[in-house]
């Protein structure tokens, strides 16, 4: 059999994740939650850019479905579900969200579709909350405690997080080959040339917001988990989209290893830089992003790309 | 595979575009759609490829009306189209370009054979399969924007404005090559000119469009001796 490069791609995603999965016995707690919040940011990461890096829809709200995914396993859980069948839950309930939401929404273009997101996740954040009963209203969850003891439990948390997060990258590059890749970008170029060409954009979008919301659905639900207790403004905080966002731009759009280089640069740099200056961390993050935008259009991933293909002959 | 048009009839709001268009574009050879800018040639392409839906009339392909058929449903009744400006996938490479044009299709075999065909028209594509189609100048852009729309094997090709802002020798390379096609596989083809001349040498039938009607058609050699013709679009 030969060794393609596909071969090679898979061996380095399988080293790289079980390089990954051995961290726990190196590290302390703070460093291991850390790392935990890395790779949830890096699942998030991977989940926006499917639907803004690869077809071009600004998702801003894209938040709605980690609160989502958070409220579903976290109402499974209190109910006697054991946490293996409540996280399928943090999967399907944000995927069938998308996929009916998306049917409207992403008939939208531009700004309407990223401001009707925003809408979005504002909406369900209030909606939970006047809910009330089941979801615990304004007062939040708390989840079941595990019978764990917390260091094997974090361990654990953490080993999912990266095995959830593994699946997101590999799902990215599977999209990246497929048809359904393609004419995501073909129609992030030129959505009526795309129709032109026979490719049903609307179903490829709510596909691709399917893909994004059971990614992030998967964060939530882990996450919720992680931390025992939600409450609607934690987990439906639009500053995980945003802090994303800026993952992305910086990792690069549409690339495969964009979200995860952009988490760990970002929130390494985050408890390395910032959490010295407490009072001015947003203000931090606002100049990095207008750094970013400036510095880096594209992103790490093409400016490291460009560097490592040979200068071409002039033609 | 013929198209028949009957009284078709565009608005884009107010403002009447298309005008109780009548024609057939017959099966087999290909066909010139002339007129002056804003005549509404590119806005009857678009009806016929549905980007554009008309307020009134009818288009009916080999015997089946067209109406209520969404854009993306339309290649595979064999309609494929090279727009005007190009307008490829700027941030897919040339090869990708390609295969967007063969969407419709699920013969794997014979598309893979049809990538060859298209890389045998057009050689200087070879080198560029991998680079960005937005990078490429505007010939090469024109010859991936043929070649992906003859990637869906259509058996109606509309060429829209083929020969704009490219020059004299890359535009009669680009109509040899569809007369070519045209003979080779019986694509029929309809071309959208400002190119008068060039139109109606390479083709065998012309319509001619002013203000949003269809004013004058014949044969593509009756047109160009017509003193009308001469003198708005030849300037003779």
């Amino acid at each position: 059999m030969m060794i393609t490069r596909t071969h090679l791609a898979l061996l380095g995603l399988v080293a790289l994740t079980l390089a990954a999965m051995a961290l726990p016995f190196l590290l302390d707690g703070y460093w291991l939650r850390l790392a935990t919040t890395i790779a949830m940011f890096a699942i998030v990461t991977c989940g926006l850019n499917v639907i803004v890096g690869f077809a071009g829809y600004h998702a801003f709200g894209n938040t709605v479905f980690f609160g989502c995914g958070a409220y579903a396993l976290s109402i499974a859980m209190n109910a006697g579900w054991s946490f293996s069948a409540s996280l399928p839950l943090a999967l399907l309930a944000p995927m069938l969200l998308a996929g009916l939401l998306g049917w409207p929404l992403l008939r939208l273009k531009g700004h309407y579709f990223a401001i009707a997101t925003v809408a979005l996740n504002l909406a369900f954040a209030e909606l939970v909350t006047q809910a009330g009963g089941f979801t615990g209203g304004a007062n939040g969850i708390a989840l079941p405690l595990s019978d764990l003891a917390p260091q094997i439990a974090y361990r654990r948390i953490y080993w999912m997080m990266v095995a959830v997060l593994a699946v997101c990258i590999a799902v990215t590059w599977w999209l990246s080959r497929h048809w359904l890749g393609t004419a995501l970008r073909a129609l992030k170029d030129n959505e009526s040339g795309a129709e032109v060409m026979g490719i049903d954009t609307v179903s490829a979008k709510i596909l691709a917001w399917m893909i994004s919301a059971a990614m992030t659905g998967l964060a939530g639900g882990i996450w919720a988990y992680w931390i025992t207790f939600i409450e609607p403004s934690s987990a439906f905080d639009p500053l995980i989209g945003v802090k994303a966002y800026i993952m992305m731009l910086i990792g690069g759009m549409g690339t495969i290893a964009g979200p995860l280089i952009g988490a760990l640069l970002l929130e390494l740099f985050g408890a390395l830089i910032w959490a010295q200056f407490l009072d001015l961390h947003r203000l931090l993050l606002g100049c990095l992003i207008v750094a970013t935008a400036l510095a880096l259009p594209g992103g790490i991933v093409p400016l490291v790309r460009r560097a490592l293909r040979p200068a071409r002959p002039a033609r | 595979m013929t198209i028949e048009i009957k009284g078709l009839t565009v608005h884009y709001g107010d403002s009447q575009v298309l005008d109780r268009i009548d024609l057939v574009l017959p099966d087999r050879g290909m066909t010139a759609l002339i007129g002056a800018n804003g005549a509404g040639k590119t806005t009857l392409l678009r009806t016929l490829m549905g980007l554009v839906r008309p307020t009134a009339g009818e288009i009916i392909v080999d015997g089946r009306r067209m109406t209520g058929l969404d854009a993306e449903q339309r290649p595979a009744l064999g309609l494929a189209m090279v727009p005007e400006g190009r307008r490829l996938f700027q941030g897919l490479s040339v090869h990708e370009n390609l295969r967007m044009g063969a969407f419709a299709r699920r013969d794997t075999v014979q598309i893979a054979r049809d990538f060859e065909r298209i890389y045998d028209q057009f050689p200087a594509l070879v080198p560029l399969r991998r680079q960005l189609a937005g990078t490429l100048s505007g010939g090469q852009q024109q010859m991936c924007a043929v070649g992906r729309a003859l990637m869906a094997r259509p058996r109606y090709l509309l060429v829209d404005e083929m020969s704009l802002g490219l020059s004299p020798v890359v535009t009669e390379d680009l109509a040899r090559t569809l007369s070519r096609i045209q003979e080779t596989d019986g694509t029929s083809i309809l071309v959208v000119e400002q190119d008068v001349e060039l139109a109606l040498d390479i083709t065998n039938f012309g319509y001619v469009m002013e203000t949003s009607r269809i004013v004058l058609s014949g044969p593509s050699d009756t047109l160009r001796a017509n003193p009308k013709i001469r003198e708005a679009y030849l300037g003779l």
